[in-house]
């Protein structure tokens, strides 16, 4: 597929908006995008109304990119709206003209506004009321009123952030222009953060707008002009990081449902971070109020209702609202690169993600009720989408992509990490609480980098490989790298650790904590061992995912079900090795070395009482046939695919 | 583009790098000292009692620092540390080779709170900067603590084993002068005071103040008198306790030790047989007058004279012991302590005593409006214009596209407008609601007032209080959160008392509100009279109020509470009485008080309701209670407005019983001993109860009933209790056995009734009945789950003719 050229320059600024439902001034290369595709007549392009159509028969029926030989200069200068970077952009000016201003910006103001006077109304009505100033000195009706603020702000940015994404690819009825965007033939990346830019601004100034209630704050002596700043810098990175986030996931994943997620969750951590007192402190400092309600440690502490304490990562002091704006640094980052590489929609002969969807009219009907068309209708028109990327970001995406799951992997356990490594020297090791919970989260997040595998074929038979710069890497090379630097960062971030932070590195990794640390990672690799067996088996990833995970689950409970059998006297005791084919036996034998489980049963009328001794042994063994006999079946079908479609090629 | 990519990673990478900089630099400097030394001293000796506030003396001394400091307290580890106000702690100027104490106070919910993490007192600089630090823990005496004042530095006895019941006591040894409060506060966690000989001459006015205050407030001071009562009254305490001191003459000298004989009152502590001499070697002549009660006599004939007196001041009282404590027949023996165990378990005081609990479920309801008016309509006029107001403006014009620039410019407006209300705010008028509770005996010239404030402030500067009175305390009070019918707790105590009174500066945040109490000593109301109490339980009731009401003020709703049949009873006394006024009137028209509905509506009347049924009026005594509207003696700055301050007016008043006592009267003291140990785990039990009658003794009793009450069991395990009464017989007093079973059981099923027959027999010629219980019980349970509570009704042949107690007599 070519991508579109422009021979005309956008419309002045300012120029008349055209009603709703009506073609925008700034997309009248339609009739050429129409005939670059051959696919849509010319009066389609020039309704709205059909151009969700136009795109959709565009992308089922276009040649995949590919035939384009990408990375040529020429390309990069061909993109049109070059010039157009304020209003007349095709998704910022578009979004700042029509989808945020006038209503929907004066509404979101009045809305923030009056929900502030009504906070502040039932702040003083409850202060009174219940004779707070009562309890403490530092307890003011400004600084209440303050925390109130935030609050509300906070709350409704949980809210208008991922509302500015919610429908941003499917709802053309409504917005009547993105496909026209998408038609334009415009980047997507000055479409998508374009959009984002929008959002920012008009979230930017419905939080500008409520400066004069801070200010209010400050007359009060609830708060200084420093503290009105730094909760601004906290809100503007939390709204950076939501909108980032709702980007990214609108983009991969799903506009529809996704930003209402974005929303809950958001909501949710607000308030759960802010009056958890139970929550790890570095993990509420996600919360954009938790920097304030820390000031009010001192009262909490003084009516003793419990303290709030301030956030110490990896035992070093360092303030709330810092660890709130790294956090919505990093989550911005993640969000923002996964907007610009867009979703992993590359299609390659012979991977049939969506094969069920035209088997028949009925079953058609179905499955578009589960939702499966919609979103193979997506699929399709992000793929068209995305194949405008400029041949530079078409380069870098696999890498980038790669390097994002890194960071995000690489993010989290830092995070994870920081929250629970213990201030100054452990005594006789690690404490169980680090052990336990970061071991834990390391078995599940290395699963989940190990889920990679069931991506494994289409990996295999990518067109475009890994470039960074003249470095080039298979993409399915690539995946195998991923998960074994997941699998190697968290020693080396245990390592780290224990050099930050003074604790020597014999103390923190006795036997027990390395070798639980071998068990999850091997069984990691065993998941992708399965994965990419599976992956091998099927053209689609979902159903490869699918029995992925029957598989891990008949491998990790079936001997659980020895017990049942055991006590039911089905079984014997001379088959409790069975038992040891678990994982979660090979931990209990790692992490309670000598300590056998106890088994009672009833034999007649007597109970008897056995012991069972676990090992880890078992399992290794277990884990190393099924893997190896994986991992070979793999990779024979593996050569034999590629081999088939080398001949395809000839 | 890239270049700034670069750098502003860069300056994010500095910027969170500076925090861990900052600690590592922090964590360098930790063992650097600080200039200014600090020595901190807390409570009495170390030790504190969490029933009240403790004091706290911190020195400074240093050898380089120059200027002033600022002390204060903080709690917790230095990262997390809760930077408190200055909790009676205050400022000083330090010079280089200077020492300087700062005095200040702990509040009983702080000395909690460095109960679970280190105290630390912290000297900083002007500029915020520490200059010293030191850590404390403070010791938590027991439940009681008792205060031994005296230059030689020892208790008379050993009194570690000194106990109050099942309670241990725990003792707290002062020697000089310059170690005591400076403020009524400081005691204020004592449950009494031993004074001895403790350099009367050295005494200053805020000291003086500040014990004498204590005592006026609820404060319990035991004297020992020693060589006689002439320095002590010469001294400034003495003239702080002023009428406290009344028994004690200034002019008499004191009596030489062989004519005093004290065998029966060491009988009484204790085995005389070891003791080097049962006479005193000086003993003060004691003079005690309406109202004292005479606890002990010497052995004199025919009458001994008075040795132990017992005397109310204000609301606490004093125990007046001729003989000096640290001198034979007491010195190093149990005696002393089992004497000290006898004052500590007279029924009356308790120790210091506040009547917050009483005014802050009234006064803690009033409100105030806050002037928020101007600020919503502002604010509102501003989320009309952002919102739909400019939209609507622009939208007419086709010009919707400018509200990107509208909106934001009006904010820039409204937020400049915004600091123009603080001008306004500057202004603003503060409010300061309040109620007193001033509280006197009758026939006394000490009353003690308490001053409940609740200031609403309407601008953000500090309030500066004032109250005149040389011992005027004050203290915070804050409600217990999310439980508004707990007591208050208390809060920072008000520093600053002396001759000037009490002068101290709160902040009080804008719109915020402050509950203050204060309390001082002041001139008692001029009233005398007496209730005569027909207290038989059976019969028809003839009591009689005698009543001359001197003022200063006119009472409105005037209200006489005493207990009649153990039923607390309230007569109104009309709507007014005036200065001057006096009754002589039958009390027919009574009516219990918990159906009493005061007239007034108002706080006034909530108070007394409330102080009704708060259960803090003795039953022995009857009550004058009205009010009248008056001044607010606390002043408050600035542009604080006082929004009325009614006065509630208590004058106890003495009851005479005329022809009998019913339950409940009689003073009771209690002393258990273990008689012998049965086996590794049971021990043999002795309890002795001794009951004294109100005023009449022996001779006169027409009839006597015992009550035997068990606190825990039904009345039927009290069947197997061996009880025994002295009795006198013909050859003197014997323990005479008590037989329960012929007794009657009452209504509640856990006590017995017996009429005891020839009720003369029972009686010493002093009004005092003894009775001996005598169980067995395992080592670690306490008494009360076996020894039964004993109690007497009493009446006599006919009614007593004098009007008033014979000085002496007490009652």
């Amino acid at each position: 597929m070519s991508l579109p050229r422009s021979s005309r320059e956008p419309d002045a600024p300012g120029e008349e908006a055209p009603a709703a439902g009506g073609p925008s001034p700034g997309f009248a290369p339609a009739e050429a995008e129409a005939a670059r595709e051959g696919g849509a007549p010319p009066a389609a392009a020039s309704e709205g109304s059909e151009i969700p159509k136009t795109s959709a028969a565009a992308g089922a029926g276009a040649t995949p990119a590919a035939h384009t030989p990408p990375g040529t200069e020429e390309e990069e200068d061909e993109e049109p709206y070059t010039a157009a970077r304020f209003f007349d952009n095709p998704s910022f000016g578009r979004a700042l003209r029509y989808t945020f201003a006038e209503k929907r910006l004066a509404r979101a103001v009045f809305v923030s506004a009056l929900l502030l006077v009504v906070m502040l109304a039932g702040m003083q009505e409850v202060f009174g009321r219940a004779q707070l100033g009562l309890y403490h000195a530092k307890i003011s009706f400004g600084r209440l009123a303050f925390l109130g603020m935030v609050g509300v702000e906070a709350l409704l940015l949980c809210v208008l952030a991922p509302a500015g994404f919610l429908y941003l690819f499917e709802a053309e009825r409504r917005e009547e222009s993105f496909d026209q965007v998408v038609a334009s033939g415009v980047s997507p990346h000055r479409v998508v953060f374009g959009r984002f830019l929008a959002c920012a601004a008009f979230v930017g100034v419905v939080l500008f707008s409520s400066l004069p209630f801070f200010l209010m704050a400050v007359v009060l002596d609830g708060a200084s002009l420093g503290e009105v700043l730094r909760a601004y810098l906290v809100l503007g990175g939390f709204a950076l990081a939501l909108l980032s986030l709702s980007a990214a996931s609108s983009v991969g994943l799903d506009d529809a449902a996704l930003p209402v997620l974005i929303a809950v969750v958001a909501i949710l951590v607000t308030l759960g971070g802010a009056l958890s007192r139970r929550a790890p402190p570095e993990f509420a400092a996600f919360s954009p109020v938790r920097h304030l309600l820390l000031g009010f440690d001192d009262v909490a502490r003084s009516l003793n209702l419990g303290s709030l304490k301030p956030p110490r990562p990896f035992g070093y002091e360092l303030s709330c609202a810092s660890l709130s704006l790294l956090y919505y640094g990093f989550l911005s980052a993640i969000g923002l690169g996964y907007a610009y590489v867009g979703p992993g929609l590359e299609l390659t002969q012979g991977l049939d993600s969506f094969d069920s969807v035209a088997t028949s009219r009925r079953t058609e009907a179905r499955q578009a009720r589960r939702g499966v068309a919609r979103q193979l209708l997506r699929t399709v028109q992000m793929r068209f989408f995305y194949e405008n990327a400029s041949p530079r970001a078409r380069r870098l995406a696999p890498a980038l992509r790669l390097a994002l799951i890194l960071f995000l992997f690489a993010g989290a356990h830092a995070i994870f990490l920081g929250g629970h490594w213990p201030e100054g020297l452990p005594k006789g090791g690690p404490p169980r609480r680090l052990v336990g919970n970061y071991l834990g989260f390391c078995a599940v997040s290395f699963a989940l980098v190990a889920f990679l595998a069931t991506s494994s074929r289409s990996a295999l038979l990518a067109r475009h490989p890994i470039a960074l710069g003249p470095l080039r890497l298979g993409k399915f090379p690539g995946l195998v790298v991923v998960v074994f630097c997941g699998l190697a960062l968290p020693p080396l971030l245990w390592w780290s650790a224990c050099a930050l932070t003074g604790v020597p590195w014999a103390l923190m990794t006795p036997e027990r904590v390395v070798g639980l640390y071998v068990l999850a990672a091997g069984t990691a690799l065993l998941v992708f061992a399965v994965g990419f067996l599976c992956s091998m088996l099927t053209t689609n990833p979902v159903t490869a995912t699918g029995w992925t995970l029957v598989a891990l689950f008949g491998l990790n409970i079936i001997p659980l079900v020895w017990l049942p059998l055991f006590t039911g006297n089905v079984v014997g005791p001379g088959s409790a090795f069975f038992l040891d084919f678990s994982p979660l036996s090979a931990g209990y034998a790692i992490a309670r070395p000598g300590e056998p489980f106890s088994l009672d049963r009833y034999e007649g009328d007597l109970e008897a009482h056995y012991e069972h001794l676990p090992s880890w042994e078992h399992y290794a063994v277990f884990a190393l046939v099924i893997g190896a006999a994986c991992l070979v079946a793999a990779v024979v079908l593996a050569v034999r695919e590629r081999r088939a479609q080398a001949e395809a090629r000839a | 583009m890239r270049r700034a990519g670069v750098v502003l990673l860069c300056a994010w990478t500095a910027a969170v790098a500076a925090p861990v900089r900052a600690q590592e630099e922090a964590d360098a400097g930790e063992g650097s000292p600080l200039p200014v030394a600090l020595s901190v001293e807390v409570g009495f000796g170390g030790k504190i009692s969490l029933r009240g506030y403790a004091p706290l003396a911190v020195g400074l001394s240093t050898r380089t620092f120059r200027g002033r400091v600022r002390v204060g307290l903080e709690i917790g580890r230095p990262t997390e540390g809760e930077a408190l106000e200055p909790v009676g702690l205050g400022e000083a100027s330090l010079e280089p080779g200077a020492a300087v104490t700062v005095r200040g106070l702990l509040s009983p919910d702080l000395a909690a709170r460095a109960l679970r993490a280190p105290l630390r007192v912290v000297a900083r600089a002007v500029d915020g900067a520490p200059v010293g630090e030191i850590e404390a823990r403070p010791l938590v005496a027991e439940q009681d603590l008792l205060v031994v004042l005296d230059r030689r530095g020892a208790a008379p006895a050993d009194f570690t084993q000194l106990s109050l019941g099942q309670r241990r006591v725990s003792t707290a040894l002062l020697s000089r002068v310059a170690d005591l409060p400076t403020n009524p506060l400081g005691y204020s966690g004592v449950s009494a005071i031993l004074l001895g000989e403790m350099e009367f001459e050295r005494w200053d006015a805020r000291r003086a103040h500040a014990l004498a205050g204590w005592v006026a407030q609820g404060g319990r001071l035991i004297v020992s008198l020693g060589q006689g009562g002439g320095p002590l009254k010469q001294s400034l305490l003495g003239r702080a306790l002023g009428e406290g001191l009344a028994p004690v003459p200034f002019e008499a000298a004191p009596r030489p030790g062989d004519a005093v004989r004290l065998e029966g009152l060491l009988a009484r502590l204790g085995p005389v047989d070891g003791l080097e001499t049962l006479h005193p070697p000086l003993a003060a002549v004691l003079r005690p007058g309406p109202g004292d009660r005479v606890l002990a006599r010497d052995d004199t004939r025919p009458r001994g004279r008075p040795f132990v007196v017992r005397r109310s001041h204000g609301r606490g009282e004093l125990f007046l012991v001729a003989s000096d404590l640290w001198s034979p027949p007491f010195l190093h023996t149990p005696h002393v302590r089992r004497l000290v165990e006898t004052f500590l378990q007279a029924r009356g005081s308790s120790g210091w005593q506040h009547r917050t609990g009483v005014l802050f479920p009234e006064l803690k309801g009033k409100r105030m409006p806050a002037r928020f008016g101007p600020v919503f309509a502002l604010l509102i006029l501003y989320a009309l214009l952002a919102g739909p107001g400019v939209y609507f403006l622009l939208r007419a014009r086709g010009r919707g596209l400018l509200l990107w620039v509208a909106i934001p410019g009006l904010t820039a407006v409204f937020s400049l407008l915004v600091p123009l209300y603080r001008l306004f705010l500057s202004e603003g008028e503060s409010a300061l609601v309040g109620v007193r509770l001033l509280e006197a005996r009758a026939g006394q010239s000490v009353g003690v007032e308490t001053i409940d404030v609740l200031l609403f402030s309407g601008s953000p500067d500090p309030k500066r209080f004032t109250l005149a009175g040389p011992d005027a305390t004050g203290y915070a009070v804050r409600p217990v959160p999310f439980a508004s019918s707990a007591s208050p707790l208390f809060g920072e105590a008000l520093a600053g008392n002396g001759e000037g009174g009490l002068e101290a500066t709160v902040p009080v945040a804008l719109w915020g509100t402050r509950y203050l109490s204060f309390a001082r000593t002041v001139p008692a109301p001029r009233c005398e009279g007496l209730v005569s109490l027909d207290s038989s339980d059976a019969g028809p009731v003839a009591d009689r109020l005698r009543l001359r009401y001197g003022g200063p003020r006119a009472l409105r709703d005037p209200v006489l509470v005493y207990s009649r049949r153990s039923t607390l009873a309230v007569h109104p006394l009309g709507e007014r009485l005036a200065v001057g006024a006096e009754f002589d009137r039958s009390l027919d028209d009574v009516l219990p008080a918990s159906a009493y509905k005061a007239p007034d509506k108002g706080l006034a009347g909530a108070v007394v309701v409330r102080l009704l049924r708060a259960n803090i009026l003795n039953d022995r005594r009857a009550y004058l209670i009205g009010w009248y509207e008056d001044e607010c003696p606390v002043k408050a700055e600035p542009n604080v407005r006082s929004r009325g301050c009614p006065v509630v007016q208590v004058v106890s008043l003495p009851l005479r019983f005329a022809r009998g006592v019913p339950f409940g009267v009689a003073e009771r003291t209690v002393e258990a001993a273990t008689i012998a140990r049965v086996d590794s785990d049971t021990l043999l039990r002795e309890v002795r109860t001794r009951l004294v009658l109100p005023g009449r003794g022996a001779g006169a009793l027409r009839g006597l009933r015992l009550r035997v009450a068990s606190s825990v069991q039904g009345a039927s395990a009290l069947q197997g209790l061996q009880l025994f009464g002295r009795w006198q017989g013909e050859e003197g007093p014997v323990l005479k056995p008590i037989d329960l079973g012929r007794a009657e059981v009452q209504a509640k099923g856990r006590s017995l009734v017996l009429r005891l027959t020839d009720p003369n027999r029972w009686c010493s010629p002093d009004g005092e009945l003894l009775f001996v219980q005598r169980f067995e019980r395992r080592a670690a349970e306490p008494d009360r789950l076996w020894a039964a509570g004993i109690d007497v009704a009493a009446e006599w042949e006919e009614e007593p003719k004098a009007p008033s107690p014979r000085p002496g007599e007490g009652w």
